[in-house]
């Protein structure tokens, strides 16, 4: 445990010195800010543009951050042969990816604590009082942790096998083909076609369903969102992350580091 | 005395490409490394040694054969406990300070808190880097970041240090202190494996060497096993002949060289070249010195990578 997390320790602190970190909030910072000016555009509805914006600046530039990084520092550690001198110590493939994932989700979990606090400035400033700060809220941008695990495990799983381009394109068809998915899944579900279910149940295996660990509209348009529920998806995120996390570790095991 | 590296019939073959071409990077090595010993393994780029070493350290898995630190089998976690690496160009994390370097590192072989803090100041003085500590890893020369691969080699003060290459990038004076440094833990009982192919660092280090050769290992043993010490040739330098004294010579001689100084004669065996001063003595010349030339590591490597046939080393499947 303890070298799991020196290697997430190590991994926070490289993330926290990339640039693309800081450039990646900055939009999403900027973009949240915008909104307190561009809700003026509407009428009636300037909470909700402002609460929609923040989340879904929240939501895509965390995911960003999770790629990226979780691809770069990975495949950085193998091409510039980083990891030569920390596997030749007494650490398992496992601790090694598994410290990875940890500093990669912390560094995520950081940029959330920032962007819910922008957020939350941005919502009282428009309202002026801090009753928006409950459960919707905290589902909101708490289940969008564990979108971010399910990202940051999609990313490391990848880049422990193959290049850091091609692991960038796989994650992000992933997150793409998951997010569409839990758009169409009931849609196929109702449909006449048997064939149409047996997709969808192989698709629930195989494809994570990012719509299930979106909670925004719980934020934007005050959806009733029950603490069960939060944890029961915020336990599937974490579970498909995972998954992900133990076949990354097997797959890093097999690797020759050559 | 009980074996630090056992290795028994390991070979290695890459699978490259979409087409998985193999490529045979080593081949049924058998090797064993004494506890206490200064293993020198030699070869030219490309013969197998950091294959070798990557295996033993848990980096690349065999595909054949099996290896043995201290008894513990390896890629097990626990092989590694015992071993200090050293890796061929070693590169760290390059915003990291050299004591966070081997902080993250001590951690790794289970070193905590004060003791850590004591042990990571001694090595980085111990390789001459104690000036640097406020340095991070970016601002290094390629000879203190090889120096701060050694300092994590020896940090967590390892009986066997595992070194691949560890005199790259480093100047005459780095070298002679890394030379230094190796025969120094090898005094202290620490037993050393290091790879290179500079074989004059191997004759002034080593007691142990292998030579591995497209993948196999050709030779190994003590190093006066390995050089025979038997005569090569005599060389003989004199002046003052006359035309036909040398001509004479020459015709007993393997070779012969007309210098600024005199004559270079090469003569197969001493009683050749015993023969050859007679006659020099006899024609009223000076002999200059007489000087019997005994094969070294070089040569007799040299010598076996010519008599050793280049298997094809990669072949589409």
């Amino acid at each position: 445990m303890n070298r799991t997390l020196a290697i997430a320790g190590n991994t926070l602190r490289e993330a926290l010195r990339e640039r693309l970190l800081y450039n990646l909030v900055f939009f999403a910072v900027a973009v949240t800010v915008a909104s307190l000016t561009v809700s003026r555009l509407t009428l009636g509805e300037q909470f909700r543009i402002i609460a929609d914006v923040a989340t879904s600046s929240t939501q895509v530039f965390g995911l960003l951050i999770s790629v990226f990084l979780g691809v770069s520092l990975v495949s950085r550690d193998l091409d510039r042969r980083t990891c030569y001198a920390l596997l030749a110590r007494p650490v398992s493939r496992t601790e090694f990816v598994l410290g990875k994932f940890v500093g990669l989700l912390a560094t995520a979990g950081l940029n959330l604590l920032v962007m819910a606090a922008v957020s939350a400035l941005a919502l009282l400033s428009y309202r002026g009082d801090a009753s928006f700060l409950g459960s919707g809220y905290l589902a909101a941008f708490g289940l969008m942790l564990a979108q971010f695990a399910v990202a940051v495990a999609l990313a490391v799983l990848f880049a422990s096998f193959t290049t850091s381009t091609l692991a960038t394109i796989f994650t992000l068809s992933v997150l793409a083909s998951g997010f569409l998915f839990s758009e169409v899944r009931e849609f196929w579900l109702s449909a006449q076609q048997a064939e149409m279910k047996q997709l969808v149940h192989v698709l629930d295996v195989f494809l994570p369903n990012m719509g299930l660990l979106d909670a925004k509209e719980a934020l934007t348009y005050g959806d009733p969102v029950t603490l069960g529920s939060t944890l029961t998806r915020a336990a599937y995120g974490l579970g498909y992350a995972a998954v992900l996390m133990t076949l990354a570790a097997a797959a890093f095991s097999r690797k020759d580091i050559r | 005395m009980r074996d630090a590296v056992h290795v028994e019939g390991l070979g290695k073959t890459y699978r490259l490409g979409l087409r998985r071409r193999r490529l045979v990077a080593l081949e049924a090595l058998d090797l064993r490394v004494a506890e206490g010993s200064v293993f020198g393994f030699v070869g030219p780029n490309g013969a197998g040694k950091s294959t070798t070493i990557k295996i033993l350290v848990g980096l690349v898995k065999p595909t054949t054969g099996e290896a043995t630190i201290f008894g513990e089998r390896v890629p097990e976690t626990g092989s590694r406990r015992a071993v200090g690496y050293l890796p061929e160009n070693p590169s760290f994390h390059d915003f990291l300070r050299p004591l966070e370097v081997l902080s993250l590192m001590g951690h790794l072989s289970g070193m905590r808190g004060p003791p850590l803090r004591r042990r990571c100041e001694e090595v980085l003085s111990l390789v001459g880097l104690g000036q640097a500590v406020d340095l991070t890893v970016r601002k290094f020369s390629k000879g203190m970041v090889q120096r701060l691969g050694l300092a994590q080699a020896v940090l967590h003060d390892p009986p066997l240090l595992i070194l691949d290459e560890p005199m790259s990038g480093l100047d005459p004076i780095g070298r002679a202190e890394v030379r230094d440094l190796i025969l120094d833990l090898g005094r202290r009982g620490k037993t050393i494996f290091f790879s290179t192919h500079i074989l004059a660092d191997v004759e002034s280090i080593c007691d142990r060497a292998g030579m591995l050769l497209h993948g196999r290992l050709v030779r190994h043993g003590t190093l006066s096993e390995l050089l025979d010490g038997s005569i090569r040739s005599v060389e003989l330098r004199c002046s003052g002949l006359s035309d036909a004294a040398a001509t004479g010579l020459s015709q007993l001689a393997r070779a012969s060289a007309l210098g600024p100084d005199g004559w270079t004669f090469s003569f197969p065996d001493q009683a050749t070249a015993n023969e050859a001063v007679a006659r020099v003595v006899a024609a009223g010349g000076r002999v200059a010195s007489l000087v019997p030339q005994r094969e070294n590591l070089e040569q007799s490597f040299v010598r076996l990578a010519k008599e050793e046939p280049s298997p094809p080393r990669a072949m589409a499947v």
